[in-house]
């Protein structure tokens, strides 16, 4: 590691090491097009789920298996709405649900594209059935209602098996009491109890798509269709509600920030590097092993986890900043100290100690449970060893410019400027009481593990999604109640029974609906109530219908054997039934037992206690809030990250301890300092600290190390001014300006992310802005 | 959710298809009288449509192998160029009097009407006051003779359609007098309407 740059070469020094690092790279550049390939078999996915990034571990194992059939990711409800009442506006809306539909045929299966005879009910089952609306009938009634489904056109079709008509009731049941079918097409209104105005009603379209929500193609090819409509029908309003909407419009946000943000720190940098060593030729020498480290990290990460996270790749376009210190340093030693003369031994421990310190704490949080943290963690880690590599076995190899080395060069009269700035008595004592007032100010500090903090889709599509579910009464699928019972029969009668409960929460405001198979099915002693009632009035009342119509009297016969025949739906059948699709996800498979899931949506925090409540004093119940468990999840991780980061800097303070002893406090100083200023300034700022804010303060001790540690390493002279010739002195300005130049373009590109409109990112950011700002304010102090 | 939907779908329900109006007119027979096609039609029936006459129905249960017939009144709801919906009133064999109103969310006893009648309804008003265009979405029509004598078929152009509707045959003279609808279960209905004497117009 130390061995020094002229012949005979030892070690990192030697040839083969390069070509091997070079081969290392191309093989990861081959890894990478395979994942990017648009034909290739391993292409993979960019997931933009901030649940994607939380433990999947801490679940029942029925509640794992109540969500794995709400995976609902690729379904998507359009609703076209018109602007006024006229006839004209009716019209536009007609056409652009058309427009629209034609639009999403070759990308998505419509759900009204089924075969209409599949979705019928078994003839057998339908006398078991009757609808609610029937139950207070007279014998009279029933027979008038026999004729009339005779004789109205669109009336029954099964006389022999439905002479009644309860298909038509049973039908019109189960339908959505706002939801109708006009001019071919689904019209949607305000629910009646919602006391809206009266609408003109939306055009529904529900679709599933065929590709996958997150894959690229299919989310533009969404986005053109939907674009294409709006575009025109501009008066048209449209809601959408679905996973990939949120999953479209995030990776499109990333996609511009990347661009912005990630672009304008990127010139940030360039511009400062260029200013101090005016060498633009060699600027992209500089980035190279930036740009190594990336690729590196990319291919290597994305081939270990299958799926690679858009924060993720948000960290990796921040990594620039930190793996740009290797390069500082280098760069600086070599111009200011050993003027491109080799020499090089006095840097790389200094190097090897930043990178291992960074190493530590990015490995502590690939500890956590958490996929999408251990995913950053190790795209991190392997970034920095990629450019560490890069910067040890490349970079000294590359010849300096003449000019460079000049006693005069710009970056020299920089570096003596900042040498100058010497913190005095004064300073010292303002800066100790800067602290202590910093520490006791922690006492107030607070967290915020709210998941809604987090939620990177713009607010209009959060909007509309719930608007679309608040018009549909279709439960979001986040709140929940697994219900288990010996028998079908017996779930059936407590769903039915629990009913009530649900009742009265939405009397009081507290629920504002709910799925549940009570609402698709009858208990199973209601439904042989219902077989026995049908049996008795088909041989009682059907003669007489019969013989009004002008039909032959043995039809009865024929009847009385199809009723006969009949039998209850039990709820197993009735799910595998393709009509029965809307009870699947409220019904799980299970031998031993019977299992019944009833789903909420629109849940306020009174009424999800209540169910809580409900749950807890009974052993057949399981309620689950994934809110609420995805922010304490959340806010658990926040603090086991805590305490293995806290846990990782003691042990490198204990490494610097070894080499540094009674200096190891500068090479403290920076890191921490810089931490206790910004939890400080967070907390003075009332700003709850969340898991985001934390990534950025790890962000802050890895760039603050590597300033502490050649602090320590390179402390000023006290003679300086007198020996300026020392190398030494030299030495310690080179790392000086190697240190403001690290924290400069660090705050260019994390800095600038608080300006991120993701949340997550913003919050990162924030952190690293006073993280950073404090610890290059505390590095004269360090260095004195 | 997803079949709920598609419950409410089922039965006639008229979605999207490729327009009919190049087709029929390049099938219409030359023969004839040089303009009447399906928008002279439209417009000829639209000019006549009445609000309300009487009808007779004839429908036939391929089941049970027996015919039911029935007679009543018919009238339009509305403003007869936009009607909103449509009266049905049976009065032989049985009384009954059935309001079908398409756009309303709720059929007049509160419940809402079921998908078959809806369409029926929908496809019903149609005829009566001659919205080919609506019709035109759904079914290739081909038109033969004159304008006091014609017949029209409509053949169903969306498979889910031709699963309810095998065949539609209407014809008449300055306007619609019967309509023969086939299942494909191979049940039957015949309507005859007549301009009835207690109706204006």
């Amino acid at each position: 590691m130390t061995s020094p740059s002229h012949e005979p070469r030892k070690g990192l020094d030697r040839a083969v090491w390069r070509w091997l690092w070079a081969a290392a790279l191309l093989l990861c550049a081959l890894l990478l097009a395979a994942k990017l390939a648009p034909q290739s078999p391993w292409r993979g996915a960019i997931d933009t789920r901030i649940t994607a990034m939380l433990p999947k571990q801490e679940r029942s194992p029925l509640a794992a298996r109540a969500e794995s059939l709400d995976d609902t990711a690729n379904r998507l409800v359009i609703l076209v709405g018109s602007r006024d009442a006229s006839a004209a506006a009716r019209k536009q809306r007609d056409a652009a649900a058309q427009a629209l539909r034609q639009a999403l045929a070759p990308i998505a299966r419509l759900d009204d594209g089924k075969s209409l005879e599949s979705l019928r009910l078994p003839a057998e089952v339908q006398p078991a059935l009757i609808a609610p609306s029937l139950a207070g009938l007279s014998d009279d009634d029933w027979q008038a209602r026999a004729l009339r489904q005779l004789f109205q056109p669109g009336g029954q079709r099964d006389l022999i098996r439905d002479p009644f008509g309860l298909a038509n009731a049973w039908q019109s049941w189960l339908t959505p009491a706002n939801l109708s079918l006009s001019g071919g097409q689904l019209l949607l209104r305000s629910p009646a109890s919602s006391g809206d105005q009266p609408s003109n009603g939306y055009r529904l379209i529900s679709a599933t798509l065929t590709g996958s929500a997150y894959a690229m193609s299919g989310q533009q090819a969404l986005e053109q269709a939907v674009n294409g409509v709006k575009a025109d029908y501009p008066d048209v309003q449209l809601l959408r509600s679905g996973l990939v909407f949120h999953a479209s419009s995030g990776a499109r946000q990333a996609k511009q920030e990347m661009s912005t943000i990630g672009l304008g720190s990127l010139i940030g940098v360039l511009l400062l590097l260029w200013a101090v060593f005016r060498t633009p030729r060699r600027l992209p020498l500089l980035l190279v092993p930036v740009a190594t480290g990336v690729l590196f990290a990319l291919p290597l990460t994305w081939w270990a986890f299958g799926s690679l996270h858009v924060l993720t790749l948000a960290f990796g376009a921040s990594l620039i900043g930190i793996s740009i210190d290797y390069v500082l340093h280098l760069e600086c030693m070599r111009r200011l100290a050993t003027h491109g003369r080799g020499g090089l031994a006095a840097l790389w421990p200094g190097l090897t100690l930043g990178l291992c310190s960074s190493l530590a704490a990015y490995l502590a949080i690939t500890l956590t449970p958490m996929p999408g943290l251990r995913q950053m963690g190790m795209f991190a880690a392997l970034g920095l060893i990629g450019a560490w590599l890069s910067v040890r076995l490349w970079l000294p190899k590359l010849p300096l410019p003449a000019q460079a080395t000049r006693e005069d060069s710009p970056a020299a009269r920089a570096a003596g400027r900042l040498a100058r700035a010497i913190p005095g008595r004064r300073s010292w004592q303002a800066l100790a009481l800067l602290l202590v007032a910093a520490l006791a100010s922690l006492y107030g500090l607070r967290s915020d593990d709210r998941l809604t903090q987090l939620n990177p889709s713009p607010a209009s599509l959060i909007n509309e999604q719930r608007e679309v579910q608040r018009l549909l009464a279709e439960p979001d699928g986040l709140r929940y109640l697994i219900v288990q019972a010996e028998t079908d029969a017996a779930l059936l009668t407590r769903l039915h029974a629990l009913e009530d409960t649900f009742q009265r929460l939405n009397a009081r405001q507290q629920l504002g609906h709910w799925a549940s198979l009570a609402q698709q099915l009858p208990t199973l002693e209601q439904q042989q109530a219902n077989l026995g009632a049908m049996r008795e009035r088909t041989r009682t009342l059907l003669p007489q219908v019969l013989s009004t119509a002008g039909l032959p009297p043995e039809l009865v016969t024929r009847a009385e054997q199809a009723s006969a025949d009949a039998h209850p739906l039990r709820p197993a059948d009735w799910v595998a039934l393709p009509a029965g699709e809307m009870g699947q996800r409220l019904w799980l498979d299970s031998r031993s037992v019977a299992i019944g899931i009833v789903r909420f949506g629109d849940v306020t925090a009174e009424g999800s206690a209540a169910l809580a409540r409900l749950a807890a004093d009974d052993d057949s119940l399981e309620y689950v809030d994934q809110v609420a468990r995805l922010s304490t999840t959340l806010g658990r991780i926040r603090s086991e990250m805590a305490w293995l980061v806290g846990g990782a800097v003691i042990l490198i303070s204990l490494l610097l301890a070894l080499r540094y002893r009674h200096s190891t406090w500068r090479a403290l100083l920076p890191p921490l300092g810089g931490l206790v200023l910004t939890l400080a300034a967070l907390t003075l700022a009332g700003v709850g600290l969340n898991l985001f804010h934390l990534l950025g303060l790890l962000l802050v001790l890895g760039i603050g190390l590597d300033a502490g540690i050649f602090c320590a390493e390179h402390p000023a002279r006290s003679a300086e001014k007198d020996r300026i010739g020392d190398t030494a002195s030299r030495a310690s300005q080179a790392s000086l300006l190697a240190i403001s130049l690290s924290c400069a373009s660090s705050l260019l590109a994390f800095g600038l992310l608080s300006f991120s409109q993701t949340p997550a990112l913003a919050a990162l950011g924030l952190a690293c802005l006073l993280g950073l700002s404090a610890t290059w304010f505390l590095v004269p102090f360090a260095r004195s | 959710m997803t079949s709920r939907l598609a419950i409410a779908a089922t039965a006639l329900l008229l979605t999207a298809g490729a327009s009919w109006a190049s087709a029929s007119e390049s099938s219409a027979p030359k023969t004839n009288a040089a303009k009447f096609d399906a928008r002279a039609l439209t417009q000829q029936l639209a000019r006549t449509a009445p609000v309300c006459g009487d009808f007779q129905q004839a429908r036939w249960l391929e089941d049970v192998g027996a015919e039911l017939e029935s007679r009543g009144h018919f009238r339009l709801i509305g403003d007869p160029n936009a009607p909103e919906g449509l009266v049905w009133e049976t009065t032989s064999p049985i009384e009954d009097r059935l309001e079908m109103r398409p756009d309303a969310s709720q059929g007049p006893n509160g419940e809402p009407l079921p998908a078959d009648q809806q369409a029926m309804a929908e496809l019903l008003i149609s005829f009566f006051h001659g919205d080919w265009q609506a019709l035109e979405e759904h079914f290739s029509l081909t038109l033969r003779g004159t304008p006091d004598d014609w017949q029209a078929s409509l053949t169903p152009n969306d498979a889910r359609l031709a699963e309810a509707i095998e065949r539609l045959e209407i014809d008449g003279g300055s306007w619609l007098e019967h309509v023969n609808l086939a299942s494909g279960d191979g049940d039957r209905l015949e309507l005859t309407l007549t301009a009835g004497g207690h109706c204006e117009r």
